[in-house]
């Protein structure tokens, strides 16, 4: 479990750091407090501090000097500063010092939550700490929505980010080989776009994202310049590129990147060399509803709930024209859901079922039902195993937690961890960090991520009423639901119904 | 007036150069004179003093003459001579001798003394040499004494030659007592007094003093006589003095005051000396005079030259200040003070205009520095923030981010607008009318969209505080369409050349038209009149104007299809160099 420590000699920070912020979910057992930067090296010399929050203005050692000492004598340790208006000088010296970020005061609590958040990933995910730590700890925030207007424009002044252009857009590179060519990526991107700027990170999931900003952007001319790119750097059999929308406000970027993000999952099994768009402003809510169902029953564990669900899914497609499609469709679910619940890392797994050979569309077109039905379960069965074996790989605490997270989104309950842990006699916060670390997910976010896509099934009964909805997955508010919904899916719960009606089923 | 004087100062130059003349004129007549004077008084006085010895001669003819008579013996031996027709006997040769030598001796200028014959022997004494002999026919008195027909008769001058030399004397020739065979005792007189009077004159080289009796030159000074009868006389001549031409040469003649009807004394000067010997000084004076009118004359156009060079620079410095260039100064080191006085006084009179100019400038800076500073001082900001911090806490609590987030906004907005500095990187600048629009987004929920093409370059540069919050305002109040839904307004921005940098912000609103536009961006350039115009573009233009200079502001367009576009020009200028 991670330790985090607060230097400052005043208090306020604390309260909000101690009475406002829910540490156990994120995986920290103990909050220390310092009141000047002599103590707190003193207590770092006593125990590992995994996080150090510290104002800059002190008596004795200033927050930049104790930044510096602590740079040498404990490398690992992250970096937040705290500055009062008007000291952003000094703040922005920081960013050489290799700090997260800095922070105004008085300090907001989103504000200086999603920083500890974000922080915390690097620490989980062990990114390491590269000299443009700062810039790409804004870049990440910025393409995920996580950070607020304010924290972006005056970071991007700093970072030289030009957040006035007419267009921005999200590239999303995914490997297929183990090795992504960033090196040749970027100067790639660097000369087909030579008069926009571009940003380049990588992302939660591991996939190399770039951020376009310029003033002639748009879908197609993305789409020539990144086929360009492939061309010419000799990618044809390494990446895959999805591009997603072009928006014209900065602070919308996260949309783009959600897009993008997507699609790379959806077509996760497409051919190397290929430039992945968007063709259907909205998501698929047909398929949507099917990985639902299959999230469903890769959690129940339950075989005779899986049998009698597989074949109703089954007799569904089959009256259906397209069987053929439909099947291959069901394949590309299973594995999203795959996808979606366990890293990357467990991708060659899935891959494997499509070089064996993708059932010809033909013959599924003329099979039987009950052939039909089979065949459907066949390949259930074998996304199942893959997905048994993932699942296995967690611990077991992990394991109860996710299941549990799941029936009482089914169920409609509420669950916090701590009620969890309670039950169960855990420490909150061990269970947060193993959780973080073993699936990659935050408990409350996984929590939420579960009950919206829980939400977009029963959005599909036009007469339910949003404030039922939200009920029914457990959020205690409408209002909450509303942003949670936006924040994952880009739109609110009602555009998102009247959205996939015009789709049609 | 002008014409006036110049006519006064013409007549009064004509006058003073023709009294200037006037006296030139008087003192060349006036030197003239007094050299003549002086030069001809002494050739006066010669004149007189020949004439005095001539008289004198004359007077003593008789003295030598008669007591001859007186003697009886002399007259005795007279009349055997002229009365004898033979050869005198020795012993009358003696006598004759002795009495020539007689006559002689009675006056020492005397130098010979002849017994003339028509037709006999005549026989001449010399003084000097005392000797008595023979007159041979070549004696030049002969011909005169043949001629002779009054008692007394005088004879000029004759060449005489006396062995080496030419002599020439004076004759005057006496009766005797009986004249049946005709002849004369004449005396020769020496002219040396005469000549030394004659030719003692140290000035004039060509003088030539004559006389004449009865027609006949008696006496002249040059190797031959003038004739003076066959000159030609000149109309001019005044009291003594007459011209006349004589053998192509022009001469004055000077007549003694002495002069009767038969004995005339003159002496003649070459016109051509006598003239180059008065001329000389008044002449002399002439060139003195012109030569200083020359160089007055001079000095006076020189002076009004130089006048004028300084007279220039100063219109020029005036010119130059004149045209707006305060900064120019007279640095010129004038000859004359009153210039130098005059130059320092335009100067002082440049500089206060600069000070004031530029006082006025400031002031007005200043004026809007302190109405800002006012406005933050009429409430404390921090019980501001601190309250909005409370309400938004408030709103998180009450799951409201949205409302949240607006009041986050509004406070950033109030920060900027009492924030310190008036000259702001347009990134801030920027950043703060993001947060300006979308407060202005929230109330219009989604019928207006804000869309930004700013170049990466201009982000380093500075702009003067709330740059955009008016044209921002101006829009929302006039150009949006309450209707559409699809409403918008884009700033760009991008550098226009190497010192300026625009900013276009555009709108599809309601607009404006041409004559509206026109009278607008009139109007936004005139001065600040009242309180109620405080605000708005008029109030950006000045600040603009105020901050950059002339040529900086705003600037209205009518929009390609509709609503407007607002134009604003300002210096690139970064925020280091920019200190306040």
């Amino acid at each position: 479990m991670y330790k985090v420590m607060l230097v400052d000699d005043e208090s306020a920070v604390l309260d909000i750091l101690k009475n406002r912020i829910n540490w156990q979910e994120l995986g920290v057992d103990s909050l220390l407090y310092a009141p000047d930067g002599q103590t707190a090296l003193k207590k770092m010399a006593e125990q590992k501090i995994d996080i150090v929050i510290s104002d800059i203005q002190m008596p004795g050692m200033n927050g930049l000097d104790l930044s510096g000492q602590i740079k040498k004598l404990y490398p690992d340790t992250r970096i937040l500063l705290l500055t009062a208006y008007g000291e952003f000088e000094y703040a922005r010296k920081a960013i050489q010092l290799g700090v997260e970020n800095y922070l105004l005061k008085p300090v907001v609590k989103e504000e200086i939550e999603q920083n500890i958040r974000n922080t915390l990933d690097n620490l989980y995910r062990k990114r390491l700490k590269d000299p443009e730590l700062l810039k790409e700890n804004v870049l990440r925030r910025w393409i995920l929505g996580t950070i607020s207007g304010e924290e972006l424009a005056d970071r991007a002044g700093v970072l030289g980010i030009n957040m006035y252009m007419p267009s921005y857009a999200v590239l999303c590179f995914s490997g297929r080989n183990k090795e992504i060519p960033t090196g040749i990526i970027s100067e790639g991107l660097k000369k087909e776009f030579a008069g926009d700027d571009i940003f380049t990170l990588w992302d939660e999931k591991g996939k190399y994202t770039a951020i376009v900003a310029g003033q002639n952007i748009d879908k197609e001319i993305l789409k020539d310049k990144a086929e360009k790119l492939i061309k010419d750097n000799g990618l044809e059999n390494n990446i895959i590129i999805a591009i997603g929308a072009v928006v014209n406000d900065a602070e919308n970027i996260h949309i783009s990147y959600r897009i993008a993000s997507d699609l790379i999952e959806m077509n996760d099994s497409c051919k190397a060399g290929a430039i992945l768009t968007q063709i259907t402003v909205n998501g698929d809510m047909e398929s949507e509803l099917i990985m639902e169902e299959v999230r469903t029953f890769f959690f129940i564990g339950d075989d005779e709930i899986i049998k009698n669900g597989i074949e109703r899914l089954a007799i569904k497609f089959y009256k259906n024209q397209e069987r053929g499609k439909a099947l291959y469709n069901f394949m590309k679910c299973c594995s999203r859901v795959i996808i979606q619940e366990f890293e990357e890392s467990e991708k060659p797994q899935v891959e494997a079922y499509f070089t064996e050979g993708i059932p010809d569309e033909s013959i599924s077109d003329s099979m039987s039902l009950e052939n039909y039905i089979s065949k459907i379960k066949e390949v259930f069965d074998f996304e199942n195993s893959i997905f048994k074996k993932c699942f296995d790989s967690l611990s077991p605490i992990v394991r109860l937690t996710m299941q549990t997270i799941h029936s009482s989104v089914l169920e409609g309950k509420g669950i916090s961890i701590k009620e969890f842990c309670s039950r169960n006699g855990m420490n909150p916060a061990y269970l947060g960090h193993i959780f973080k670390k073993e699936t990659g997910y935050f408990f409350n976010d996984y929590l939420m991520n579960s009950r919206i896509r829980r939400s977009v099934i029963l959005l599909r009964n036009p007469s339910r009423k949003i404030k039922d909805i939200a009920e029914q997955v457990g959020f205690s508010s409408t209002s909450y639901f509303v942003k949670c919904f936006r924040a994952v899916k880009g739109v609110s719960p009602v555009q998102y119904r009247i959205d996939n009606s015009e789709n049609g089923r | 007036m002008r014409k006036y004087r110049n006519s006064i100062i013409k007549k009064s130059i004509l006058v003073y150069s023709v009294i200037v003349m006037f006296i030139s004129l008087l003192a060349m007549f006036f030197s003239y004179s007094s050299e003549k004077n002086v030069l001809l008084s002494d050739l006066n006085l010669r004149l007189v003093q020949i004439e005095t010895e001539y008289e004198d001669i004359i007077g003593n003819f008789w003295n030598i003459y008669m007591p001859v008579y007186e003697n009886t013996e002399n007259e005795m031996t007279l009349r055997n001579y002229f009365n004898s027709k033979e050869e005198l006997s020795p012993v009358e040769k003696i006598n004759l001798k002795r009495l020539l030598h007689y006559m002689a001796a009675r006056d020492r200028r005397v130098q010979w003394v002849a017994a003339i014959r028509n037709d006999v022997v005549s026989y001449i004494y010399y003084s000097d040499k005392d000797s008595f002999s023979e007159i041979l026919d070549g004696f030049p008195f002969i011909g005169d004494v043949k001629n002779k027909q009054n008692q007394m008769e005088i004879y000029g001058l004759h060449k005489e030659n006396d062995g080496d030399e030419d002599v020439k004397c004076l004759a005057i020739a006496g009766g005797v007592p009986d004249l049946s065979n005709g002849g004369a005792i004449i005396a020769g007189y020496n002219t040396g007094r005469l000549n030394s009077f004659s030719k003692g004159n140290k000035e004039f080289e060509s003088v030539i003093f004559e006389g004449s009796r009865s027609g006949r030159v008696i006496y002249h000074s040059s190797s031959e006589p003038v004739d003076i009868n066959s000159a030609f006389f000149l109309p001019f001549g005044r009291e003594g003095s007459r011209l006349l031409l004589i053998n192509h040469h022009l001469y004055m003649m000077r007549f003694s005051e002495n002069n009767n009807d038969t004995t005339k004394f003159f002496y003649l000067i070459k016109l051509s000396e006598y003239i180059v010997k008065t001329i000389k000084l008044p002449i002399l004076i002439l060139i003195a005079i012109i030569i200083i009118g020359i160089a007055a004359w001079n000095l006076y156009l020189r002076n009004m030259d130089l006048v004028m060079d300084e007279v220039g620079v100063i219109q020029d410095s005036l010119k130059k200040i004149g045209h707006n260039n305060l900064e120019h100064r007279i640095n010129y080191d004038f000859n004359h003070s009153e210039f130098s006085i005059i130059a320092a006084s335009i100067n002082k009179m440049a500089e206060k205009l600069d000070e004031n100019i530029n006082r006025a400038r400031i002031y007005e800076q200043k004026q809007k520095e302190a109405e800002m500073k006012e406005l933050s001082a009429k409430f404390n900001p921090h019980f501001l923030y601190n309250t909005l911090e409370i309400f938004r806490a408030r709103c998180y609590e009450n799951d409201d981010p949205e409302t949240a987030e607006l009041i986050g906004t509004t406070a950033s907005i109030f920060r900027g607008f009492i924030g310190a500095k008036t000259f702001i990187p347009i990134n801030e600048e920027l950043a703060s009318t993001r947060r300006y629009l979308s407060l202005f987004k929230a109330r219009y929920e989604g019928r207006v969209s804000v869309y930004y093409d700013i170049k990466s370059e201009i982000l380093s540069y500075g702009i003067i505080r709330n740059a955009f919050q008016p044209l921002i305002e101006n829009y929302f109040e006039h150009g949006i369409d309450p209707e559409k839904d699809d409403n918008y307004i884009r700033i760009k921005g991008s550098v226009k050349d190497e010192e300026n940098i625009e900013f276009l912000i555009e709108d599809n609103g309601i607009g404006m038209g041409i004559k509206e536009i026109a009278e607008l961006n009139s109007r936004i350039t005139e001065p600040i009149n009242n309180e109620k115009e405080s605000y708005g573009l008029k109030n950006l233009n000045q600040r603009l104007n105020l901050f950059y200079g002339d040529g900086y502001g705003i600037r209205i367009f009518p929009g390609e299809k509709k609503g407007v576009i607002i134009s604003m020009l300002i210096k690139k200028q970064s925020c280091e160099t920019t200190d306040e």
